[in-house]
């Protein structure tokens, strides 16, 4: 490789700095508005896993349609603001995203199969939402913090 | 223990548009030709030549790709070059004392 003009240790650093901190300020624009979304999909999905437990399958099946449905266009709905956005995030916040993700996607699951087990009571049912929601919420919110 | 850092030195970074180019991608995961004009402030085929001068060299992954009809060009910097690159950042700190 051709070096071309060559610079000093010390200039070396500072256009380093200088070129990651232009980098870093249009990756943070990505991760700020990933880090929303994902706060806005953990509160929606721990709802709907809350709201599943209400609108049970054998009580009120439309209901219960509504609300699967609800959770699939969230879902597809991040899934391709991800999709838009993962080119442009910091290093590690892919990950980051997808691990959060995966877990409240496991626990609505887990709140699903729930619905086997009978009726709960409306502290039972908050705390499904706050374990749903969880993941993806402290996720974004790491998102936008950082 | 300042002469050992100035040969850990890797003159393939030591040119400004290089260097800024892997200081850029390594804040990143990946990152579009688009974003890294911006954010570098150099034109089209000066980013283009330097990239594919550090993708010859091992230490940066092109993909080209379509979004929508339109093509697109993704960098990233290879398991290599981000070994390569942190010894040389690590060398100029280890030189200008702040390592």
């Amino acid at each position: 490789m051709s070096s071309g003009k060559k610079m000093s240790p010390e200039e070396q650093l500072a256009a380093l700095g200088l070129a990651q901190q232009g980098m870093q300020r249009a990756a943070g624009y990505g991760a700020k508005l990933l880090g929303t979304y994902c706060i806005i999909l953990g509160v929606l999905m721990g709802g709907l896993a809350a709201l599943l437990q209400v609108f049970r399958p054998d009580a009120d099946f439309i209901g219960f349609i509504v609300i699967m449905a609800l959770f699939c266009v969230s879902v597809a709905a991040m899934s391709l603001a991800y999709g838009k956005l993962y080119r442009s995030l910091p290093r590690g916040h892919s990950k980051m995203y997808l691990r959060g993700f995966i877990a409240s996607m496991v626990l609505y699951a887990v709140a699903v199969a729930l619905l086997g087990a009978g009726p709960m009571g409306w502290g039972a049912i908050a705390l499904i939402w706050i374990i749903v929601a969880a993941p993806l919420f402290l996720t974004g919110i790491a998102m936008v913090r950082k | 223990m300042n002469a050992h850092a100035r040969e850990r030195l890797n003159d393939d970074f030591s040119n400004p548009v290089r260097l800024s180019l892997m200081g850029s991608l390594q804040a990143v995961d990946e990152a579009d030709f688009k974003s890294l004009k911006e954010a570098i402030g150099i034109s089209d085929s000066v980013l283009s030549r330097h990239l594919s001068a550090l993708e010859a060299g091992g230490y940066v992954q092109i993909k080209k790709g379509y979004v929508g009809k339109r093509p697109r060009t993704w960098a990233k910097l290879t398991s290599a070059g981000q070994e390569a690159f942190a010894q040389h950042v690590q060398a100029l700190k280890e030189i200008t004392g702040l390592g």
